[in-house]
């Protein structure tokens, strides 16, 4: 697919675009946009053309006897894609009512130099006009594809576009090409670097240049990750069960920690940044620090990201905690990203998922969860508390259907009520609004990627083979 | 103890969330009824599915039914189908309704308490809420002090210091139904419960853009340096309904408009108006200030009332092309009845920041919109150097604050029209929440329910607000009843009677068109 056909481009600025362009691209847009549809502009006219776009779009909305629509942005949203798939993603996000007031600027590298007569960064603008309950929303929507050959022009042409005393996001997909003149150059001109560590194919090395670039910016971007977001439910659900006063004592006490989740398919490496910010945040927030890298139990002969690893941290008060992070087999998987939801749906497979409390119980066969979990997903936290000889011990595990986790707390006087929680699959859209709605530097994610950071240092794991 | 946030919990720090609920009993009394039907059950759950709640969490139903723990769950299980904003996800109910119990009580009858007392004791051991109950009056207003007094012979509430868990009572209004009333309520309600136990609910105080006015007064630097009388000619406040009495004429041919509405929200809304800024956000900072605020508003005398007040009454007419009956021809409302629908108001407050700026109030049923609005009218400017351009035709600046619906802001200014002659036009800047944030707010009853759970007050109106407004109306009304001057009546779907548009003309001002 050619990049005009998959950004629904337009031939020229007097919108000259055809009929079959144009219901293409509202079709992209949703029935309810009576905004205009990308069309190609000289990249030095970006302002001025959608100056023109928004006085079209509310003329022709108020013919349509529709509300006009103030232009009331309220951020500016720079999002890189990395190709087409990834383009359509974005754009699917931007349908989201809470990124209806901003102006978004995507990005799009192309392979090679420009094709003779092409600028060296080519433009195309949208805007949208979604009429709601009473009232309008405006949206501008700018198309930025620079070529291998020109990509050292694309912050040139991007930043002057941000507006100027309004938040602005860079939403980073993917893995980011760290250190680079481009990335860095981008992180400068924006308040916030939101990027998912889930979709990472090196979730260790990039929590670490995360965390080095989260460092070195810390007074002018701040950090934020999907990922982090996503185990939002799993540290509410682990910090309700120390908010009664008579559990609190335990949280002291804890000696054991055990973080499972969800491996990868077949032989694959599952992403394991999820479970190393868990391990993060629970650090930062009790003061425990690691000593030294993992003790590394060889599952088979060949070393692997899967293998069981067990850490010791150490508490303020030099107690020593023993800390297993643990990949689960057999578990019914999904891309985090569902780019073809028709045919993730087949060919799930039945997961045989290990007992959810304190190892008493018989495992389970389940067949066939109506959604499954993504690799690197957490599928259970465990914590044991020693209190002078009374122990507490703390689960968060995921239910059989893999979408609830239920908890379950054991203290010597009996056991608490369990509470069940659902856990949505939360599609970007809504992940990217979450990141939004934060505008000042997030200190728990920062110390939670610190303490994880401080885990993943390179200082050679203890290889062990489980006797 | 009515310690509230487990602030020692260090998994709580950075999170957005960082108050947290203590395991809990939650007491509804009424639980059978309509607000606990459509609101509470639905609230609750939708907090069950937003993770503040404990696992201990447990809730405790009284009504005079004679239901079963299960009736009860089905109850709420129809409840949350119906009326939650988040669909019934099965999982998450079967867990919340394990938390779900009933005990058939009527609310006058010793026994009943009894009978209650040995089921939260059994609970709190089995479930480990720790003796904190929160007992919440879903039932008609004439229960309250009753249920108040017997909670407290019968040993249900704990007191605020005893260390046996904390207990609040959360009442809806009205608070009475006069100052004399509302005293006795308490008085009533203060012998098994303090003040700092109490919790008066005032959904408007839920709204998020009720809680708004004190965030664009006191987080912006602009707005309150020009808040006062410097700058500010008037203020008007609008509570506009266009539904007429919706069958409830048994509470309102006792309450009418000045009970349903001036006493308990538009007080509220006009001392968040007014107030002075607060030293902190916190319940009795807040409070205080709004108490300060309606102390300031002068008693209006008996000759002031005839001046400064209008009632009005709908007569029968037709809206959107349908024949609607007029307030006397309402199933159960007497046809000689004197009951107000409409009621508009000019308030003087007489403080340092207010003085010789009219606060203009008016609301009522069956008018032309559903509306509430805010509107701060601003001075003209002090040299009018653009008269020839129009100037003197063009309104005043106006800053308007919806509450419902269309909630937002907007601002009117002049600007010139373009073109070589100097002319100028009223223009509006207009922020509506809905296309800048494009996010569901919760319900009030969510956020009220989670305040009071938390033990912050803030929301919740205290009794020298109850009074002080009670205070106020009494006068009014006893000044009606002296006066025996007659109710206006007015056409459906309009905006009240002529004399109301009399009220504020004679001080060479008009309403706004809404």
């Amino acid at each position: 697919m050619s990049d005009e056909q998959g950004t629904q481009g337009t031939q020229g600025t007097q919108g000259t675009q055809s009929a079959q362009s144009e219901q293409e691209a509202q079709a992209t847009q949703g029935a309810q946009d009576m905004g205009s549809a990308l069309r190609t502009v000289p990249t030095d006219a970006i302002e001025k053309e959608l100056d023109t776009s928004w006085r079209m779009a509310n003329a022709n909305a108020i013919a349509a006897g529709s509300h006009a629509g103030a232009r009331n942005t309220v951020m500016t949203l720079v999002i890189y894609a990395n190709n087409q798939v990834e383009l359509q993603r974005a754009r699917d996000a931007l349908g989201d009512p809470a990124t209806h007031a901003a102006r978004a600027i995507l990005l799009l590298p192309q392979p090679g130099e420009p094709p003779e007569g092409k600028p060296p960064v080519e433009a195309m603008i949208a805007t949208h006009l979604r009429p709601q309950e009473s009232t309008v929303s405006y949206s501008e929507e700018i198309v930025l594809k620079a070529y291998d050959g020109t990509m050292q022009h694309l912050p040139g042409t991007l930043l002057p576009l941000i507006v100027a005393g309004l938040p602005s996001y860079l939403w980073w997909m993917g893995e980011p090409p760290w250190r680079s003149e481009l990335l860095e150059s981008l992180v400068d001109g924006c308040d916030r670097l939101v990027v998912d560590t889930a979709t990472m194919r090196h979730p260790e090395q990039s929590l670490l240049a995360l965390e080095d670039l989260q460092r070195r910016k810390k007074t002018s971007c701040a950090v934020s990750d999907f990922n982090f977001t996503r185990q939002a439910p799993w540290r509410e659900l682990i910090a309700q069960f120390f908010d009664a006063p008579d559990v609190l004592p335990y949280l002291g006490a804890i000696d054991h920690v055990s973080i499972e989740y969800a491996a990868g398919a077949g032989d694959a490496p599952a992403n394991t940044a999820q479970a190393y910010l868990f391990a993060g945040w629970l650090a930062s927030r009790l003061g425990w620090r690691a000593i030294g890298g993992p003790s590394v139990y060889m599952t088979g002969t060949d070393y692997s990201s899967d293998a069981e690893r067990e850490y010791t941290l150490i508490t303020g008060a030099n107690k020593h905690i023993t800390m297993h992070i643990n990949a689960r087999y057999g578990v019914a998987l999904k891309e985090w990203v569902d780019v073809s939801p028709s045919q993730s749906q087949t060919n799930i497979p039945v997961a045989q998922l290990k007992p959810v409390a304190d190892g008493h119980s018989a495992p389970h066969t389940y067949s066939s969860p109506a959604t499954p979990v993504a690799p690197g997903a957490l599928m259970l936290v465990r914590l044991r508390a020693n209190l002078n000889g009374k122990i507490g011990s703390f689960t968060v595990a995921r239910e059989s259907d893999l979408e609830h986790a239920a908890t379950r707390a054991q203290l010597p006087q009996g056991a608490l009520p369990s509470k069940t929680v659902h856990l949505p699959t939360a599609v970007e859209s809504t992940l990217l609004t979450e990141q939004l709605h934060q505008m000042e530097s997030d200190p728990l994610y920062e110390d939670a990627l610190g303490a994880a950071a401080l885990m993943l240092q390179p200082q050679g794991a203890m290889r062990r083979t489980r006797s | 103890m009515d310690t509230t946030a487990t602030v020692s919990n260090p998994l709580r720090q950075g999170m957005r969330a960082t108050r947290a609920v203590q395991p809990c009993i939650l007491v509804i009394f009424g639980a059978t009824g309509d607000l606990t039907h459509r609101k509470l059950l639905p609230a609750l759950y939708n907090l069950a599915i937003e993770q503040p709640l404990p696992a201990q969490f447990t809730v405790v139903g009284v009504a005079r039914r004679p239901f079963s723990d299960d009736d009860f769950r089905q109850q709420a299980r129809d409840s949350i189908s119906q009326f939650s904003r988040r669909p019934l996800n099965p999982t998450i109910w079967d867990n919340f309704a394990k938390g779900l119990f009933y005990s058939q009580a009527q609310f006058d009858d010793p026994k009943g308490y009894e009978k209650l007392g040995q089921l939260l004791d059994k609970l709190e051991q089995e479930r480990g809420t720790q003796g904190n109950r929160m007992f919440y009056l879903a039932t008609p207003p004439s229960f309250y002090g009753t249920i108040g007094e017997l909670l407290s012979s019968s040993g249900l509430a704990h007191k605020a210091d005893d260390g046996k868990g904390w207990s609040r009572l959360v009442i809806e209004k009205p608070f009475g139904h006069d100052l004399a009333s509302a005293h006795e309520l308490n008085q009533a309600l203060n012998k098994g419960f303090n003040e700092s136990q109490i919790y008066r609910i005032d959904h408007y105080l839920g709204k998020e853009t009720v809680q708004n006015i004190m965030v664009l007064r006191f987080g912006n630097g602009i707005f309150e340096p020009i808040w006062n009388r410097q700058y500010i000619d008037h203020v008007q406040i609008t509570v506009a309904e266009s539904i007429g009495i919706e069958g409830r004429a048994d509470y309102y041919e006792q309450a009418g408009a000045i009970r349903d509405m001036v006493q308990n929200h538009m007080m509220q809304l006009l001392s968040l108006t007014a107030m002075e800024p607060p030293n902190t956000f916190g319940a009795d900072a807040v409070r205080d200030e709004k108490v300060k605020a309606l102390r300031a508003i002068t008693p209006l005398v008996d000759s002031e009332i005839a001046l400064d007040t209008v009632r009005g009454q709908y007569g029968p007419g037709i809206v959107a092309g349908d024949p609607v009956p007029g307030y006397r021809q309402e199933k159960g409302v007497s046809p000689t009845s004197r009951t107000e629908t409409f009621v508009a108001l000019k308030l003087s407050i007489e403080n340092w920041r207010w003085a010789g700026v009219p606060f203009y109030l008016r609301t009522g049923k069956r008018l032309t919109k559903r509306v509430t609005e805010i509107a701060i009218q601003f001075k003209r400017p002090p040299y009018l150097l653009f008269q020839a351009a129009g100037a003197q035709q063009l309104q005043p600046n106006v800053l308007s604050m919806r509450i419902q619906p269309n909630e937002g802001i907007s601002l009117l200014f002049s600007a010139k029209v373009p073109g070589q002659e100097m002319r100028l036009r009223t223009v509006n800047m207009d922020f509506l929440y809905g296309s800048s944030f494009g996010v569901e707010p919760p319900e009030a009853y969510e956020r009220l329910l989670l305040d009071a759970m938390l033990g912050d007050s803030t929301l919740f109106t205290r009794i020298d607000e109850t009074e002080l407004a009670w205070k106020l109306v009494d006068t009014i009304v006893s000044g009606w009843e002296k006066s025996g001057t007659p109710i206006a009546s007015y056409e459906p779907g309009t905006w009240g009677p002529k004399e109301s548009d009399a009220l504020i003309e004679r001080d060479g001002r008009t309403w706004r068109r809404l």
